[in-house]
């Protein structure tokens, strides 16, 4: 079981620091326009291969990754942060304030992200801070829900009665006992919402509401090399194997964390 | 003629033994009541016993001998035939030995359909309520078509046993049965149960931590601790003089409601975990008579008469007259 | 001179069986009225459905009665009560619950615990003084010092329920309400927290309310007793009153269904038949009279009213069993 973590783990922090040190691993310009190579398949000089326009796939995946990443990992933080904030006020305060930001998470699932995408992109343009936003926005309510749950459950226990007899204030029983009660929660959560988040930009991306180019990303990539499937498959398929290993390696990961977490239990 | 016996039963995860050796047995018309507290091993006992183990938990020795066949033997499929018709089983919770998505009376006809292929509806209807009137479930025509939740505790466990009663079994084994119940209705559902015996023979294995039941119920009790009998024999004689320390402490633990204590025989410190390894007897450690050699070698079960044994190498006098249950309820 | 007097408590909750239905009430406590004398225990005796848990919140203060009042001496706690009244109550009546896992918050340490009602009520304390008061807690309750750095998880049923204790003693309480104590514990255990709990009351001069479905408990512990029944008391007095004479069927029952193996030496006692009633629909006149084997015709209909069968002794039944002398 350790071992399985372990070399999950490895390819995962393989990917990041190849992303974070792309760079350094390969020295070319992404963006670098070559038509006198263009549709090399992978061999010596280029790993990954080249594009239609000669540009180096690897380079592109490494500098993708990037970018696909970094919106990853802020998004994942800021949805997780506000959204757990939100569940757990929710929890406590109960009533009606309870029950309005319910019906906004409601509201928050029923939108698909694509629409919600269009709309901000349409309205402010494209620009990675706006997939931040657009992302952000379309993840919090799955943080919102699950912290509200478990602390609402927190809520009933006994520990929390004999402080409040005591005389504890709201904010006192949040702080001292239903934050760190949900940290184990809130952290496998964390984990497995990168997985979903990644998948998220590159599907806005595929369909041209992401990263735009020539600035590569993953699902655009995969998008662009659609057209040559049958003639250049590696234009599609590495980026694609690249973001499937990226997904698969944190969502097992958290899963495991997961399942740590209940045995401790 | 013994309907059950169980031979130096060994039951282990990787980590642990969590019963070590066990052996007892039980007769037609019979209750045995297995006593023991938290850790005992008393309920894996009865689990393994039906073929049942919880995840990770394996027989690894002995024999389980069920009317002279070794139940470890026999398939799954031999042994879910087994249990469901010469073994019953009765455990602690009725909400997980009934599906809670199906009515009673679905339940219980289901059973007279596929098990004994009665074609007829309405018979198999006929028979269902004769079965809840026989556990004394009132207006049982119309709870025929309840669901477990529109029960109470108590119903619940008398369906249990009427679902039990219709395969007629020849032994029957109640974990902690009444535990979760009232203490008013507690007596109804055992009396119940002795009713059953006493028109079917059934030999009853009664799993508790209540000793009052015991001797109630109980025609002969087995004590268990950390995983091993340390006592067992005829109630009246176990509960009158114990001999082992642990029976005598337990009996002094339980506050008595006439002839009231000052304060409760303690046993000090606590069981031991199961898989902690001891040399010598599990019980030293709190015993008030521990000597020297009970340290370094395990007593085996001694037989004291040709009922009673203990596992103690230093057990309490025989002649002593004991400070228990039985002091108590006698005038 | 009592430590608690409760008078005519009653606490009902309102509850609406879907939006075109009446609303209806579930009465959990109904006019119960007692004393627990200073020093003594009072122990409240009854099955699911008696009132008994939300009798003790009603008295710690987690909820608020709907008729009736709480007496602290001469702190009158009711539907409006004073705010030093108040402050009062959270010093000076703590709580030891039934579930020694959920009493106790996993993330925190056991010095944590004990301390933090001290902690959230006063906040110039020295660490170590702190660190004095915590050693002496620990020990009272029967634990090794070093377990102050333990966490719940690491320890048995028993010996959380000892921190619960430690915890109730932190700010010097005068009166404990014990909620099922030592229900989920095992026998032996339960032997050493009972007898812990009686040493504690010696030593400090404590008084306790302690409820309990357990009647050898209850009468180990107190030295007096009331027999609840789906909110109502049906009988109460000392602990001899209710042991040795008692009047009511139910807690007959009850005496019967605690030592079953005193039945047959006894037996003109059987157990009761039919079960608890639901309190939403509590039967009519008086409320045990579905289960009474005594019960006549003016049972079904009216609902008896207390009578006293000497100074301590009361029952409520309209034919009290009293022992020809």
């Amino acid at each position: 079981m350790k071992a399985r973590f372990v070399v999950l783990g490895g390819v995962l922090v393989a990917i990041v620091a190849a992303s974070v040190f792309a760079p350094w691993l390969s020295p070319v310009d992404p963006n670098a326009i070559d038509l006198s190579a263009t549709f090399q398949s992978p061999g010596w000089h280029h790993w990954f291969g080249t594009d239609q326009m000669g540009r180096d796939v690897f380079t592109r995946t490494l500098y993708g990754g990037r970018i696909s990443l970094s919106i990853a990992f802020c998004a994942v933080l800021l949805a997780g942060f506000f959204g757990a904030i939100a569940g757990l006020l929710s929890a406590y305060l109960g009533g009606a304030f309870d029950a309005t930001l319910m019906r906004v998470v409601d509201a928050q699932y029923a939108l698909p992200p694509v629409f919600l995408a269009m709309l901000i992109v349409g309205i402010c343009g494209p620009s990675v801070t706006n997939i931040v936003i657009v992302v952000t926005l379309a993840n919090w309510g799955r943080f919102a829900r699950i912290i509200r749950a478990e602390a609402l459950s927190l809520r009933e226990r006994d520990f929390i009665l004999i402080a409040r007899l005591a005389g504890a204030k709201p904010l006192y029983v949040v702080w001292r006992h239903l934050l760190p009660n949900v940290r184990n929660t809130f952290a496998v959560l964390l984990t497995l919402d990168i997985g979903l988040v990644i998948f998220m930009e590159a599907a806005l991306s595929f369909v041209g509401l992401g990263v735009q180019p020539p600035d590569p990303s993953w699902g655009g990539m995969i998008a662009d090399g659609r057209n040559y499937l049958d003639t250049a498959w590696w234009l599609s398929a590495l980026p694609g194997l690249v973001l499937i290993a990226t997904v698969l390696c944190s969502n097992r990961i958290g899963e495991s964390l997961q399942r740590g977490e209940g045995a401790a239990r | 003629m013994n309907i059950l016996s169980v031979q130096d039963l060994v039951v282990q995860t990787p980590a642990a033994r969590l019963v070590d050796g066990v052996s007892f047995a039980v007769r037609a018309g019979r209750t045995l009541g297995l006593v023991g507290e938290s850790g005992s091993g008393k309920s894996v006992t009865c689990l393994s016993v039906l073929g049942l183990p919880p995840r990770g938990v394996q027989v690894s020795e002995g024999r389980i001998l069920f009317d002279g066949e070794d139940l470890r033997t026999q398939t799954p499929a031999q042994l879910n035939a087994l249990r469901g018709r010469e073994i019953g089983m009765i455990l602690q919770d009725p909400m997980t030995s009934l599906n809670p998505l199906l009515t009673i009376g679905r339940q219980i006809t289901e059973m007279f359909r596929y098990r004994d292929g009665i074609a007829s509806r309405a018979e198999r209807r006929a028979r269902a309520i004769d079965l809840l009137r026989r556990v004394r479930i009132p207006a049982p025509e119309s709870r025929l078509d309840s669901y477990p939740h529109q029960f109470s505790g108590g119903m619940r466990q008398r369906v249990a046993i009427a679902i039990n009663l219709a395969c007629n079994p020849r032994l029957l084994i109640a974990d902690e049965p009444t535990t979760a119940l009232d203490i008013t209705v507690r007596l109804q559902i055992l009396d119940l149960l002795r009713e059953v015996q006493s028109e079917r023979g059934t030999a009853i294995v009664l799993v508790t931590h209540d000793l009052h039941l015991v001797r109630r119920y109980c025609d002969d009790v087995a004590v268990m601790y950390a995983g091993l009998i340390v006592e067992q024999g005829p109630v009246e004689a176990v509960f009158a003089r114990p001999r082992h320390p642990y029976t005598k402490g337990l009996l002094g633990a339980v506050p008595r409601l006439r002839d009231l204590q000052h304060r409760l025989t303690v046993i000090p410190g606590q069981p031991p975990l199961p898989g902690s390894i001891a040399q010598g007897c599990r019980f030293a450690p709190r015993c008030p008579r521990a000597q020297a050699d009970c340290a370094s070698t395990y007593p085996a079960m001694r037989a004291l008469d040709s009922q009673r044994s203990v596992a103690c190498w230093h057990p309490e006098p025989s002649a002593a007259a004991s400070d228990s249950l039985l002091a108590a309820t006698t005038s | 001179m009592s430590a608690l007097e409760v008078s005519d408590i009653s606490r009902a909750f309102p509850i609406r069986n879907g939006l075109f239905a009446r609303p209806a009430s579930l009465r959990a406590v109904e006019r119960v009225s007692f004393e627990l004398p200073q020093g003594g225990t009072f122990g409240l005796v009854g099955e699911s459905g008696s009132g008994k848990s939300t009798l003790a919140r009603l008295i710690l203060g987690a909820d608020e009665p709907t008729d009736g009042e709480v007496r602290f001496g001469d702190r009158v706690f009711g539907r409006r009560t004073q705010d030093r009244h108040k402050r009062w109550r959270q010093r000076a009546v703590q709580a030891v619950l039934q579930d020694p896992f959920g009493s106790l918050d996993p993330q925190m340490s056991i010095g944590d615990i004990v301390l933090e009602p001290l902690r959230i009520q006063q906040h110039d304390f020295a660490r170590d003084a702190l660190q004095k008061r915590l050693d002496e807690l620990l020990m009272q309750v029967g634990l090794p010092q070093e377990f102050r750095h333990r966490r719940p998880g690491e320890l048995s049923g028993g010996q959380r329920q000892r921190v619960a204790i430690a915890r109730a003693l932190v700010l010097e309480p005068e009166i404990l309400v014990l909620d099922e104590p030592v229900s989920a514990l095992d026998v032996s255990i339960q032997a050493q927290v009972l007898n812990l709990l009686k040493d504690l009351q010696d030593a400090l001069g404590l008084s306790y309310l302690l409820i309990s479905h357990d009647l050898a408990v209850v009468a180990f512990m107190s030295s007096h007793i009331g027999v609840l029944y789906l909110g109502r008391f049906m009988e109460q007095g000392t602990r001899d009153d209710i042991v040795e004479r008692a009047a009511h069927p139910y807690t007959h029952a009850l005496i019967a269904a605690s030592e079953p193996d005193a039945l047959d030496v006894q037996a003109d006692v059987q157990p009761i038949s039919g079960e608890i009633p639901s309190p939403l629909a509590p039967p009519s006149g008086c409320v045990f009279h579905t289960r009474c084997p005594a019960a006549r015709d003016i049972c079904r209909t009216d609902a008896p009213t207390e009578q006293r069968l000497s100074e301590t002794h009361r029952v409520t039944c309209h034919f009290p069993i009293i022992p020809q002398v």
